[in-house]
């Protein structure tokens, strides 16, 4: 019986420790078991100098957290969060230390109440276990192809070790289940608060509701 | 109204990232034009309101925000606020003429 259970055991996100951006808790997502997670990976642009108009840059990283902060408050309630995980692997746009991070979301965030991990990698060799996991678990076995001339690829993203799928964006969000089981995965555009079907598809909101 | 009219008055915004600043013109009629330095916008009639002895601009902006952005002056028309959507508020000053 035991054989059996092991066969079809199934890991859990809620079971990959990972450390709060406050450092209070070293297992984050373990107290979020048994919620519906919408995890993303973001960026504060702590440390950042924009390289558009500051107003336009300041007012779209606002948008975005604040958007996600809407749709956690709504459906907080019934057992469901938004994670963010900060990375400074997309644009160099999260530049400061996991403290300056924190206070740089304090200061000019405000309105963020959703949980936050310690500052991490999202693709490649370093990348952390719960993005590994996120993006499906494929890891690669070779180093990629040296022709591969991205940005990503000149980081060492392609090598052996890391995921086979890449996060390309900031504000990636995949949605996980209750019982910690991917879902499905929304680009950077997809605002988590709009009702609207765009192409066909449903919105971040109808995947939730499907699934609470 | 303290505002000098029909000519150019820079407003210097606050943000994290340090100042950054835009340009503002009304006529008597409050109708002008607001300038970010990289996006244009007229105000027309409607987008300016006065309550108080403090003017308020809001105008759509359609690049690259795609949001409300409004402009509220206090009583003394030398500083006040800019804010995006609901989510964004800026201090700003008046530095007077600009380019």
């Amino acid at each position: 019986m035991d054989n059996v259970s092991v066969l079809f055991y199934t890991p859990s996100v809620y079971e990959i420790p990972i450390r709060s951006l406050d450092g209070s808790t070293n297992t984050l997502l373990k107290s979020l078991e048994g919620f519906v997670c919408l995890h993303v990976n973001i960026a504060t642009k702590t440390n950042y100098q924009p390289k558009t108009k500051k107003v336009w840059s300041y007012a779209r990283t606002s948008k975005h957290l604040y958007e996600l902060q809407q749709v956690h408050n709504l459906y907080k309630h019934k057992n469901f969060s938004v994670v963010g995980y900060p990375c400074n692997q997309i644009s160099d746009m999260e530049l400061g230390s996991d403290d300056e991070i924190l206070k740089n979301i304090q200061d000019n965030y405000p309105f963020v109440t959703f949980p936050i991990s310690h500052k991490i990698e999202i693709n490649g060799q370093n990348e952390h276990p719960v993005w590994t996991f996120l993006k499906g678990g494929q890891i690669r076995a070779v180093d990629d192809t040296p022709a591969d001339t991205s940005v990503a690829a000149s980081n060492g993203q392609n090598k052996a070790g890391g995921s086979i799928m890449r996060i390309p964006n900031n504000y990636e969000k995949i949605l996980t289940t209750r019982s910690g089981q991917l879902d499905v995965r929304f680009n950077w555009a997809e605002s988590p608060i709009s009702e609207s079907i765009v192409l066909g598809y449903p919105s971040i909101r109808e995947m939730i509701e499907r699934i609470l | 109204m303290n505002i000098k009219l029909n000519q150019k008055i820079q407003l210097e915004c606050a943000t994290p990232f340090g100042d950054d600043q835009f340009w503002l013109t009304l006529d008597e009629e409050y109708l002008g034009s607001f300038s970010s330095g990289m996006d244009d916008y007229e105000i027309k009639k409607g987008d300016c309101s006065v309550e108080n002895q403090k003017l308020a601009i809001k105008l759509q902006i359609l690049t690259p925000i795609k949001d409300i952005l409004i402009i509220s002056f206090d009583e003394s028309m030398e500083k006040g606020f800019i804010s995006v959507g609901d989510y964004c508020l800026m201090p700003f000053i008046v530095r007077g003429l600009g380019n």
